[in-house]
């Protein structure tokens, strides 16, 4: 968004109108200085330091070359002429990013590997907010309220960053940073029809009122079909009914006084669409997602300080199998967090956290009991300027878990409410040494530890009788070691930066479903959540981009990658709806060429990937097996061109090489060509 | 390739690394980009200026290159410099006036003296004006209280004892990403 980030500190309701008044005493305490307002301008950092900034790595403002952490940053004009009408289009053009797209408008996305349904190991930020959906641990993109035009940045952490955003940031952070109403003017509206029957609107504007307070509504719909390539016998399940999405978001800001900063951030949205579910069955899913959020920002002496509070809802209806009662899946998340950040002395930066979140899902498909969780956390990072060339920085966070359910339990049924009586507390950490060895080169070793807390799915939120199967409290947090060392260097004689980047990650306490079994004496068996295991990544990044001419851009990027997976018995061969040894390609390859020659732009991307395997679920009913995927290449282009200054003519291809290309163990994509019109005004 | 070991060569590598360092070291003069930086970093103080200000280019008349320097900043700033919010007027200030200028901000040329310096540092302390210089070093000594640099990355260097002295506060934000000695 626009100031600084924060994930906002969570609470429940009660504790929501607590942070508020806080969050009010602490506007009092600072509006009797006078002065000037600052919360974080993007655009004027950008302009000054001729860099994109962010505050994604640490949670201090930073330029971009000189984060403690490996992140990519996609800018507006990178968004625009990717050509993608969604966020995970856009992202499969990012060097490291794994997209796996399974229906026309589904994908998970996964950094580094390790992508599979329903990815847990990415958490989605929209301005600090999280997306991430807790009740499975997965991103349903298509709920999220943004538009594509709203995007200042997307900021793309490699990497756990757990000691910042929590837990959940295990593989990587994805911050959907929006243009903000008080510093930037954004209006304009598309309109885009292609094959699928695909039609598209969306608009942003934005509304000052002198100076005190600006608002930007943004909203969009979308309407199309699904691939029509065949789904395979083993993963049918819903008919392929009608995709669609609708959303609106409206972000206000007001200036309470020179110093302080409110901002309000309600949305809605509603998608309806083909999904693959955990079980790699196809399920047509209903989301509704709403949410609200507050954030007071201040300058003051003591530092940079924000409160922030919201709450996300999302209900999602699964018709996974057609004759059966649709699953009511719901969850509730609730933050409060404050921070304060500051400096001492010309050397040291601080920032200084605690968060509180309020977690609840009702149970599913049995009704009548609900499973939640609350977590409070203290974080804390120094960033410290050792000298000219070396920065150091580490940051702690703490998060003790408490778990509960409240409800129904079935007859026969092993475990009891009291059961769930149980807390942990995990400690996370980034840390990361940072080398100017000369003013072109840059040397990056970082080590973090990131914690994946179960889904409330697994920790109990689902119950099914008959068949017995439900997840347990007793799974234990997967805990994420990373390993970094990376290069760059700026190569002004070709215009390009250079980036290499080896890394090692270790994932210890895996958990899948179905993988065991919980009984008590006089009880039904049920099968339950378990953890299986362990796995190692070990790979290497290079990455090569630049401008020519001013006209010509152009990038190639090539990682490799190899994952050793230990499991237990019981889940190796993906035989548990588990597998990242075979389901990662050890090698990608991508490269981007654009051209942007007086009112034209015109943009290629080429993605290779070598052979990997696929889950499937097995012929005999139960579990998964592993089909083959063969390499392939794809390409995206679009062509643009500006009639006048403010409107915009474009046509895009996305997967433009073959009739249908498998991509995934789901059916294989087809062709996606669009064409659309924008106007700014 | 050249063997390192020639004599004659030997002498000219030396020759060069000589010419090197001394363009290492040479004036760091302003240049738009610096200008444009400058005006820019002066957005984010807390009392931030905008309109016109003028812009005095304190030079050492006795020294042909700070003269030269300064008619070259002169020309650049031309009627006037818009820079986001404000619109830098150039005002020539010899060294030795620079205690009765009334101008809003300093921008430091080379060629200035140790001894001269100090009626610049003591002018700004006066007069509460930030004081402005493209050369880093000058802000370590205490004498300016600001240096940019656009090349061949975008440097901005406080000294926060001069800034205090003169009044200059910035935003948190913008001190967290600058460099403060």
């Amino acid at each position: 968004m626009k100031h600084i980030n924060c994930r906002g500190i969570n609470l429940p309701f009660g504790v929501g109108a607590h942070v508020f008044r806080v969050a009010g005493l602490l506007t009092l305490a600072v509006t009797s200085r006078g002065a000037v307002a600052q919360s974080m301008d993007y655009g004027a950092l950008e302009q000054l330091f001729g860099e994109p900034v962010t505050t994604s790595a640490t949670g201090s403002p930073q330029r971009v070359t000189e984060l403690p952490s490996n992140m990519e940053i996609i800018t507006a004009d990178e968004i625009r002429r990717s050509g993608a009408n969604n966020i995970p289009g856009v992202l499969r053009h990012v060097a490291g990013i794994d997209v796996l797209q399974w229906t026309s408008d589904e994908s998970d996305v996964g950094v580094r590997g390790y992508d599979q349904v329903r990815s847990p190991r990415l958490l989605v930020l929209i301005d600090g907010r999280q997306v991430y959906a807790d009740f499975y641990g997965y991103t349903p993109w298509s709920t999220l309220p943004v538009e594509l035009s709203a995007i200042r940045q997307i900021e793309i952490v490699k990497g756990p960053n757990c000691a910042l955003f929590g837990f959940n940031a295990v593989g990587g952070v994805i911050n959907i940073i929006t243009f903000n109403p008080l510093y930037d003017d954004v209006n304009t509206v598309s309109a885009t029809g292609g094959n699928d029957h695909l039609s598209q609107g969306s608009g942003v504007a934005t509304f000052r009122l002198a100076d005190v307070t600006a608002w930007r509504i943004s909203a969009g719909g979308r309407r199309n079909d699904d691939f029509s390539t065949p789904i395979p016998p083993a993963s049918a399940g819903s008919p392929r009914l009608g995709e669609n999405r609708a959303a609106i978001d409206v972000d206000g800001v007001i200036r309470l006084s020179d110093r302080v900063q409110l901002e309000i951030d309600v949305s809605h949205t509603h998608a309806n669409q083909v999904e693959i579910d955990p079980l790699y069955t196809f399920s047509y899913e209903r989301y509704v997602a709403n949410s609200a959020r507050a954030m007071v920002t201040a300058d003051t002496g003591f530092g940079l300080v924000q409160a922030t509070a919201y709450t996300n809802w999302i209900k999602d209806l699964d018709t996974a199998t057609p004759g059966e009662n649709p699953a009511h899946f719901g969850n509730q998340v609730s933050v409060a967090k404050i921070q304060d950040i500051f400096k001492l002395g010309s050397d040291h930066t601080f920032r200084l956290s605690a968060e509180y979140r309020y977690d609840h899902a009702p149970t599913v498909p049995v009704t009548g009991a609900h499973v939640f969780y609350d977590v409070t956390s203290a974080a804390g990072m120094w960033d410290w300027k050792v000298s000219q060339t070396v920065a150091f920085t580490n940051a702690l966070r703490v998060d003790r878990l408490s778990l509960g359910r409240e409800g129904y339990v079935p007859a026969n049924y092993p475990l009891s409410n009291a059961d769930w009586n149980r807390s942990y507390t995990e400690a996370s950490f980034n840390s990361g040494l940072v080398w100017k060895a000369d003013l072109r080169d840059t040397v990056r070793l970082t080590a973090a530890r990131g914690v994946q807390i179960p889904s409330l799915i697994s920790v109990g939120a689902y119950l099914s009788v008959d068949p017995p199967v439900t997840g347990v409290p007793t799974l234990r947090p997967t805990i994420v070691m990373n390993y970094e060392l990376g290069w760059d260097r700026t190569l002004p004689w070709l215009g390009a930066q250079w980036r290499a980047s080896a890394f090692h990650q270790q994932s210890d306490d895996l958990a899948t479903v179905e993988a065991g079994t919980i009984s008590a004496p006089g009880a039904t068996t049920y099968f339950a959540q378990s953890n299986v295991g362990s796995s190692t990544m070990n790979g290497l990044e290079l990455k090569l981009s630049g401008t020519t001419a001013q006209v010509w851009r152009w990038g190639m990027a090539y990682r490799y990658e190899v994952i050793r997976d230990h499991f237990d018995p019981i889940a190796q061969g993906g035989a548990t709806f588990l597998e990242y040894q075979h389901t990662t390609p050890a090698h990608v390859i991508i490269a981007n060429l654009g051209w942007a020659p007086r009112n034209w732009e015109l943009d290629a991307y080429l993605h290779y990937q070598s052979s990997m395997q696929g889950l499937t679920p097995s012929a005999l009913g139960f579990g998964t097996v592993l089909a083959p995927i063969d390499a392939y290449l794809s390409a995206d282009v679009r062509v643009g061109y500006r009639p006048i200054q403010w409107v915009t003519l474009a046509l895009s291809g996305k997967n433009i090489l073959y009739a249908n290309q498998r991509q995934t163990s789901g059916p294989s994509v087809e062709p996606q060509v669009f064409a659309s019109a924008t106007v700014d005004f | 390739m050249c063997d390192p070991m020639n004599p004659r060569r030997f002498q000219s590598l030396i020759l060069a690394c000589g010419l090197a360092i001394a363009c290492g070291s040479a004036r760091a003069e302003f240049t738009q980009n610096d200008l444009q930086i400058a005006g820019r970093a002066l957005g984010f103080l807390d009392n931030p200026l905008s309109g016109d200000i003028d812009a005095g280019i304190v030079y050492a008349p006795g020294d042909p290159q700070s003269v030269r320097e300064a008619e070259a900043l002169k020309a650049l700033l031309g009627q006037g410099l818009r820079v986001g919010n404000i619109t830098l007027k150039p005002v020539l200030v010899p060294v030795a006036d620079v205690g009765h200028a009334n101008v809003t901000i300093l921008l430091l040329t080379d060629g200035v003296t140790s001894v001269e310096a100090k009626a610049v540092t003591d002018a700004a302390k006066a007069k509460r004006t930030a004081c402005i210089t493209t050369d880093l070093a000058q802000v370590r000594n205490g004498v300016c209280a600001m240096g940019v640099r656009a090349q061949p990355r975008v440097e901005i260097l406080v000294n926060r004892t001069a800034a205090l002295s003169t009044g200059l506060s910035f935003s948190v934000v913008f001190r967290m990403m600058i460099t403060e000695t």
